[in-house]
């Protein structure tokens, strides 16, 4: 039972990713790489505030998908100025350095 | 900073940027004929390096021979990769960011089947003694750096007389610019195709054992690379040789500085934030040929 709930959450995770994903690529065309950057900004965000400051969900789950919007608005005003595969290179980039931040931050989460 | 280190810098740009030129160039004689992103190409330049050490060390072959079956083989792996996925693809009439994602998908498995047949662990074909280097000014430069510095010079002019000379070159050039117009003159696409693959893919894995005979293999040793080189080609522009020179300079000469002043941790990062600022402020690189891709 316990590995049944798991799969399920698992199942609903990747639903809202690709949900998620569906909306860039499939009404703008243009396929993000950065998306797995803007999921983790979620993940750390809630993460340290809940440890950190010892807030309840209810309030890091909508902080988390604030903090993260704000950055990927920020980063779409770039990412718009391409189209095609210059748009999956410069995301990809995107990723990288989002990846490369999180790595090299001292903030220890757990 | 005293006048030793400025020319010990100097001379690890002018290494790194030139590999980054010989990895750009392949990269961009494949593109001009196909128009996607091959990033499997990050592949070719692994294993041009994992068949010289299969060869050199696991077989006891001597190292110009294992180099030279290390060339082939890995050409031959691209275009069983182009024959296989992108023609196929290619007929589909799919648009290229779906290819570019399948040849990510191709980079994956192929850099997975590396791994499991050598191990993640760092690899070496170095049988010489390790020397102390020649010392240039109170800078040192090994044996290995100034061998692939002319090597990559030389490789560099062979392949530009090759793209401008002969017949082969001329068709490639030909189905880059106008696919339509080649073709009605009796030019074969994918015969050309296939030579494009077959150059960028030897000169790859010449960069690849290049590499390997300098900082040694690992099996996602390709992919950095291969991106400081699609980044190169971008700041460049599409356009010519000294475009993609100066493209090259400026990536590396920036990454080494923030080496140096910051940590060699955020080479990467250095990397992709030049790319950012200019895809914002200048789209089309130095050259700034207009491409299709660039418009919006």
């Amino acid at each position: 039972m316990e590995y049944v709930l798991h799969l399920l959450v698992i199942i609903s995770i990747y639903t809202i990713l690709s949900q998620s994903l569906c909306i860039v690529a499939g009404y703008s065309g243009q396929l993000s790489l950065a998306h797995a950057g803007f999921y983790g900004i979620g993940a750390y965000t809630t993460a340290l505030f809940s440890t950190n400051y010892g807030g309840s969900v209810s309030i890091t789950l909508p902080l988390a998908m604030l903090l993260s919007g704000i950055i990927a608005f920020v980063i779409s005003k770039i990412a718009v100025k391409t189209v095609g595969d210059y748009f999956i290179i410069l995301t990809l980039g995107i990723q990288v350095v989002i990846y490369l931040l999180f790595q090299m931050s001292k903030c220890s989460v757990f | 900073m005293d006048i030793s280190f400025l020319i010990q810098i100097i001379l690890n740009i002018a290494h790194s940027s030139l590999i980054i030129i010989l990895i750009s160039y392949s990269f961009q004689v494949i593109y001009k004929t196909t128009k996607f992103f091959h990033i499997s190409h990050g592949i070719t330049i692994t294993f041009g390096a994992y068949f010289t050490y299969l060869f050199s060390v696991e077989l006891g072959l001597g190292l110009p021979v294992s180099m030279a079956l290390a060339i082939i083989l890995s050409t031959v792996q691209s275009l069983i990769v182009f024959s296989l996925i992108y023609r196929y693809l290619k007929d589909l009439k799919t648009s290229n960011w779906l290819i570019l994602i399948a040849s990510l998908g191709v980079y994956v498995v192929l850099q997975n089947l590396i791994s499991l047949l050598f191990g993640d662990d760092t690899k070496s074909f170095r049988t010489w003694k390790v020397k102390e280097g020649y010392e240039v000014g109170g800078a040192y430069v090994t044996d290995v750096q100034l061998i692939s510095i002319f090597v990559i010079v030389v490789l560099l002019i062979l392949s530009h007389c090759f793209i401008e000379k002969t017949i082969i070159g001329k068709q490639i050039k030909a189905v880059s610019s106008n696919l339509s117009l080649s073709s009605l003159l009796g030019i074969s696409a994918n015969n050309t195709t296939k030579y494009s693959f077959a150059i960028g893919s030897a000169l790859a894995s010449c960069a690849g054992i290049l590499i390997a005979a300098e900082t040694d293999m690992t099996p996602t040793m390709g992919f950095n690379w291969l991106l400081y080189a699609v980044v190169a080609m971008i700041i460049g522009g599409m356009g010519k040789m000294r475009y993609l020179i100066l493209g090259a300079l400026l990536l590396t000469t920036a990454q080494h500085l923030s080496a140096y002043y910051l940590d060699s941790k955020w080479m990467n990062a250095t990397a992709y934030i030049i790319l950012c600022v200019f895809l914002y402020f200048k789209p089309y690189g130095f050259s700034g040929n207009k491409l299709k891709k660039a418009e919006l």
